[in-house]
């Protein structure tokens, strides 16, 4: 029995066998690097010939002035915007499932895909523009609305929002593109069915498409939380400036700062291991509980 | 399917606004840049162009012409496009396939899964990463493009629910054919998850075509920068309030390096590419592949 | 300070000539013939002096059989090259393998942001892949130096190193050579930078000044009379309040629009200066109480709208823009910056800007700030089989680019091509570009060019010519020509008003540690304070804060160091 369920398995580890040899080469044999996180790591050394530390790299972050803040900036702009990029494409693709007309269905696709491709220092340039108070457009749209200008890029309130806003644009037409595949996957059957049952379109895309989509926005969710301490290098690093350090710094940004003045290879590993932790510890917790309560393993 | 009743209408009516309203705000941008392209540098640079080319000219086209280092990079990524997204595909269809299957069916299934997402969650860092390449020998070659992310695990999620998807009985009926896993995976899964896999194919392309770290510190050699490591180089103003002393040859110069209307005309040449393959794989997500023909 | 620093002469780099294309369009049919001539020449005029030295090895000597040397190459934007002509087989190549014996490898090349490069430095440094040398930064430097990554080169610069390299590298009087110094050895060769290109000047736009009848900006009360007239008096006469007066980017400091000159006016010294306090002991700049005199005159402008009021989101790119488009009149920068937004010229041939030096408070004499000059580090890998060659390539570069056999059209510049940029280790003398400005301005007067070198004379021919009406060569008349940013700043080295910043070493333990967080801390306070968004007496809290944060750690760093000089 035992045997035959050997052969009858054979070709699925015979097929995972290029993907396990590629990870241990490039994912775990580089994870020993993790060692330099308890480390005073000497440039040109091997991975465990510097002199060992303990937890003096993390005490060092935890004890600079503003790291809590940072703590806390970072999470709260990270966490709206994984809620962001999850329900802005979910909405515009039940949008975009509404278009009848293919050509303008296509063409919107294809245009809200554009500024995905637009990098944030560029973009950084044009939105110092756009949403400057005096002169930027958005300010005088609101002028017009009869609201007071904000100064997007410069006001402690607004800063984090900004950042969330103008990150969702640029991506929501990119990630809009799973969810249009996922809707693909839904049986037309049911949609048939429920006509006859004369259910409104409304209706259906509550009881039909949405719950079609739920697999994948759970499964879209649960990895995002590895996220919930990445707020952006590259879009923080291109908008930010001193005035609004107070609530746009980031973890990445104040280890890129500390690693520029020196190359501070240890104290940059121990963050990452810390965000890896976080993760982790995240995303084990979600797969456990969609497991134990709905019987269902995300991956 | 035709719905006539009066709210809906009002819905389809501000959807089209809508939709055309959100289009317009994600052009505009990009007709800057194109406008950019187009202007002349003294006008650009004092920040005079909006969405119209001031000064029209085609200069900066030429200087993309003349300019080598351009049509390297571009090599450089066409080739990194097709031997990635050949080995990233191939590997995420063999590895999703056997992580579909029920635990019941391959015991080892969700040890392998936590075997893979375990990468995504932890890494050593920078330097490891490049010492472990250099020791390799790959350096300054494709491969080091394209091996370390060989196997895109978040790909190889999202597919293998997707086939969890589809039918049991399509495996079921291959297995009493007298297929085995490679023929169910080849003749069955894969020509069904058509839709997923153009997701993918796309996913890929526009994650090599843009990936610009891994080749600024891998490549020794500025003339085996793939297209956006290069762009890159170029785009990042060079700070000249950072500098203590700058020499008249070295503002002058830098004068020139910021030159935006040549970084617009090169922004633009890039991005081509990845605009011209969306179409080809748009039609797989747009209509969609009818499952319940194929089921019976 | 040690952020400032290393960026300074880093890019600077190895650049030392240039020659507008513009300038040297004619006789390239001479410039080639003597290129030719003395191609064949060089090599056997140095052949003869290293048969004499053949015994003993020394400065010249030329290896046989011939050596691999490797190193890295790094510039800003990639090199232009004849055709024919590469990175690995150039004039400077071919120099080093006929006369020394040394082939040059390129272990690596890169061409984009000083950012970027340190990335990819940190790596390798990090990795332990380096090439037989290399620049790095102080902050490299240090490290690589505790890790042991280094050789030590104190018996080779006694053996090796020629008189004119060691001529060049002390034309300071040896502050910057000494300061290399580790434990005793010479681990790195200093990329001897100048201590008086980089201080501030007052850039005003003359025609403006003349139009709106305004006085020369001698006092700080002067620049903000000026300023009020420059945002509400309408100069560019279009009829609508589009003009700033004072400009300051989100950066604060730095050599385009950086507010050093303006602190400097109060006697404050910030942008990671270090200097001598009542006491004689050494103390932080930016923490003294007359930058918060400073800070309160700027509050005041910016309230009265004197200053850009979203300065806070504009970048240097963004001052650029406005300079380029005639809306900023005014700004403390460095003598290069005609250079850096002389499209201005092309979109409006009315503009003009003058440098003045820098405006007073009291009547006292001001002194004009500059960071240490040392901005990278030649360094040996540890373990290199000839650590030697380092300077004997020096030597040639120097030789060839600034000594007696010195051939500017072959060697460094011709027809718009710097080939001193494939010498991969070259320094320029620190004075040099004053100089230029003295026998240009002094030849221009004389109409007599011939004690100008090809460098000197390129710049007289594009004077000429823009005084001739030609308005392509007003960036090199503002900055060279008689009434251009070197006549001031002649006048801020004759009147001995240059203060170098008291620390001249690589950052120290601490400075590594917090040097980036009490930059952040102080950025964010200056631009808040100047904002208004924080209150003048702010900046009491920030310096107890600084203080505390590994300001203090620092200080006492600083001291026992100065203690041990």
């Amino acid at each position: 029995m035992t045997t035959r369920k050997w052969i009858r398995e054979m070709p699925l580890h015979v097929m995972l066998i290029p993907t396990v040899v590629l990870l241990i080469a490039f994912s775990y044999v580089p994870m020993t690097g993790i060692a330099i996180a308890f480390q005073n790591f000497y440039p040109g050394h091997n991975f465990f010939s510097s002199p060992w530390v303990g937890w003096e790299n993390f005490q060092y972050m935890l004890q600079l002035p503003g790291t809590l803040q940072v703590l806390y900036n970072t999470l709260f702009i990270a966490v709206l915007k994984i809620v962001a990029n999850l329900v802005v494409p979910i909405v515009m693709a039940l949008l975009l499932n509404e278009v009848r007309k293919m050509w303008f269905k296509r063409s919107v696709q294809t245009i809200v895909y554009l500024p995905y491709f637009i990098s944030w220092v560029l973009l950084g340039g044009i939105l110092v523009d756009i949403l400057s108070p005096s002169q930027g457009i958005v300010n005088e749209i609101l002028k017009a609305v009869g609201l007071p200008s904000v100064y997007f890029l410069g006001d402690n309130h607004w800063f984090p929002f900004t950042l969330v806003a103008t990150n969702t644009w640029k991506e929501f037409g990119f990630n809009t593109i799973v969810f249009l595949a996922a809707l693909t996957g839904i049986n037309p059957s049911l949609y048939e069915a429920a006509c006859i049952d004369g259910a409104s379109r409304w209706k259906q895309t509550l009881k039909i498409t949405l719950p079609g989509l739920l697999p994948i926005i759970i499964l879209l969710a649960t990895l995002s939380l590895g996220n919930v301490l990445n707020a952006g290098f590259d879009q923080v690093f291109n908008l930010y400036n001193a005035s609004v350090y107070e609530s746009g710094d980031i973890i990445d940004t104040m280890v890129y700062r500390i690693g520029m003045g020196d190359g501070q290879y240890s104290v940059a590993t121990a963050v990452g291991l810390f965000k890896s932790v976080v993760s982790f510890i995240l995303i084990s917790v979600s797969y456990l509980l969609a497991y134990r309560f709905a019987n269902y393993r995300i991956f | 399917m035709h719905y006539r009743t009066r709210s809906h209408t009002v819905f389809q009516t501000l959807n089209y606004a809508f939709l055309a309203l959100l289009s317009l705000s994600c052009i505009f941008p990009f007709i800057h840049i194109l406008a950019v392209s187009f202007s002349s540098k003294e006008a650009s640079t004092a920040g005079l162009v909006g969405l119209l080319p001031v000064h029209f000219t085609l200069k900066s086209y030429q200087f993309i012409l003349d300019k080598p280092e351009f049509g390297h990079a571009f090599v450089v990524s066409l080739k990194r496009v097709a031997i990635g997204l050949s080995l990233n595909m191939l590997l995420t269809l063999l590895t999703a396939y056997p992580l579909s299957k029920e635990v019941k069916s391959f015991r080892f299934r969700t040890g392998y899964a936590w075997f893979c997402v375990f990468t995504i969650l932890f890494s050593g860092g920078l330097m490891p990463w490049y010492v472990t390449i250099r020791n390799y020998g790959i350096m300054d070659t494709i491969w080091a493009l394209v091996l370390p992310g060989a196997v895109p695990v978040f790909n190889v999620i999202l597919l293998l629910n997707f086939f969890r998807g589809l039918p049991k009985e399509l495996e079921e009926s291959s297995f009493i054919d007298g297929a085995g896993h490679w023929t169910t995976l080849w003749k069955i899964y894969t020509p069904l998850s058509l839709p997923a896999l153009a997701t993918i194919t796309l996913f890929t392309v526009v994650d090599h075509w843009n990936s610009w770290f891994d080749g600024l510190i891998l490549m020794r050699h500025a003339e085996h920068f793939p297209l956006s490591t290069y762009l890159q180089t170029i785009i990042v103003n060079v700070d000249l309030t950072k500098l203590n002393s700058v020499s008249p040859s070295t503002a002058e110069m830098l004068a020139n390096v910021s030159d935006r209307t040549a970084k617009a005309a090169q922004i633009c040449v890039a991005i081509l590419p990845v605009l011209l393959v969306y179409p080809f794989l748009q039609k797989y997500f747009v209509t969609g592949i009818v499952l319940g023909s194929v089921k019976e | 300070m040690a952020k400032r620093n290393w960026r300074l002469a880093a890019l600077s780099g190895a650049i030392v000539l240039m020659l507008a294309a513009t300038a040297c369009g004619k006789g390239d049919t001479q410039g080639s013939s003597a290129s030719k001539e003395s191609a064949s020449a060089a090599p056997s005029a140095t052949a003869t002096s290293s048969q004499e030295t053949k015994q003993e090895d020394g400065p010249l000597t030329k290896y046989d059989p011939p050596i691999e040397v490797s190193t890295i190459y790094w510039d800003s934007a990639p090199f232009k090259f004849k055709d024919g002509e590469s990175l690995d087989n150039n004039v400077w190549t071919q120099e080093y393998e006929n006369t020394l014996g040394i082939k040059l490898k390129t272990a690596w090349s890169f061409f984009g942001s000083l950012d970027q490069y340190i990335q990819k430095m940190n790596v390798a440094i990090g990795g332990g892949d380096l090439p037989d040398f290399m620049q790095v930064l102080p902050a490299q430097y240090k490290q690589m130096a505790a890790a042991g990554q280094l050789e030590d080169l104190t018996p080779y610069y006694e053996k090796y190193a020629s008189d004119l390299t060691k001529d060049i590298l002390n034309q300071d009087g040896g502050v910057q050579l000494k300061a290399s110094y580790v434990g005793g050895k010479l681990l790195g060769i200093p990329h001897i930078g100048s201590t008086i290109d980089g201080t501030p000047l007052l850039w005003v736009r003359s025609d403006w000044l003349k139009k709106l009848n305004l006085p020369e900006p001698k006092t700080i009360d002067d620049l903000i009379t000026i300023a009020d007239a420059f945002v509400n008096k309408d100069p560019d006469g279009n009829s609508k309040a589009d003009t700033y007066g004072l400009g300051v980017s989100n950066e604060l400091y730095g050599g385009g629009p950086g507010l050093e000159g303006f602190f400097n006016a109060f006697h404050a010294y910030p942008g990671g200066m270090w200097i001598k306090d009542s006491s004689g002991k050494l103390a932080y700049g930016a923490v003294q109480p007359e930058m918060k005199t400073a800070l309160g005159k700027l509050q005041e402008m910016y309230k009265k709208g004197l200053i850009d009021q979203e300065f806070g989101t504009k970048d240097s790119g963004k001052i650029q823009e406005q300079l380029v488009s005639g809306k900023l009149g005014m700004f403390f920068g460095q003598m290069w910056t005609p250079l850096w937004f002389g499209d201005g010229k092309k979109n409006d041939p009315k503009m003009d800007f003058q440098a003045y030096a820098l405006p007073t408070t009291d009547g006292q004499p001001v002194f004009k700030q500059s960071g240490f000059p040392t901005g990278m580090y030649w360094v040996v890998k540890k373990g290199a089989a000839h650590p030697e060659a380092v300077f004997k390539l020096m030597n040639v570069s120097e030789e060839k680019g600034y000594g007696k056999t010195a051939d500017a059209t072959k060697y460094m510049t011709d027809n718009g091509i710097e080939f001193f940029k494939y010498a991969p280790i070259l320094v320029e003398p620190p004075r040099k570009n004053l100089n230029n400005h003295l026998l240009v301005t002094e030849a221009l007067n004389s109409k007599d060019t011939s004690k100008l070198n090809s460098e000197q004379k390129s710049i007289y021919d594009t004077i000429v010519k823009y005084q001739g009406g030609d308005s392509s060569g007003w960036g090199y008349d503002r900055v060279f020509g008689p009434t251009g940013a070197f006549s001031v700043i002649d006048q801020y080295v004759k009147n001995n008003e240059v203060l170098v910043t008291e620390y001249t070493a690589a950052p120290t333990e601490s400075m590594g540690k917090y040097q980036s967080t009490l930059d952040k801390m102080e950025k964010e306070t200056v631009t808040k304070i100047i904002m208004g968004a924080a209150s003048l007496d702010a900046f009491d809290q920030f310096v107890a804060n600084w203080k505390k944060a590994g300001g203090d750690t620092i200080t006492k760093e600083v001291d026992d160091w100065a203690a041990t000089k």
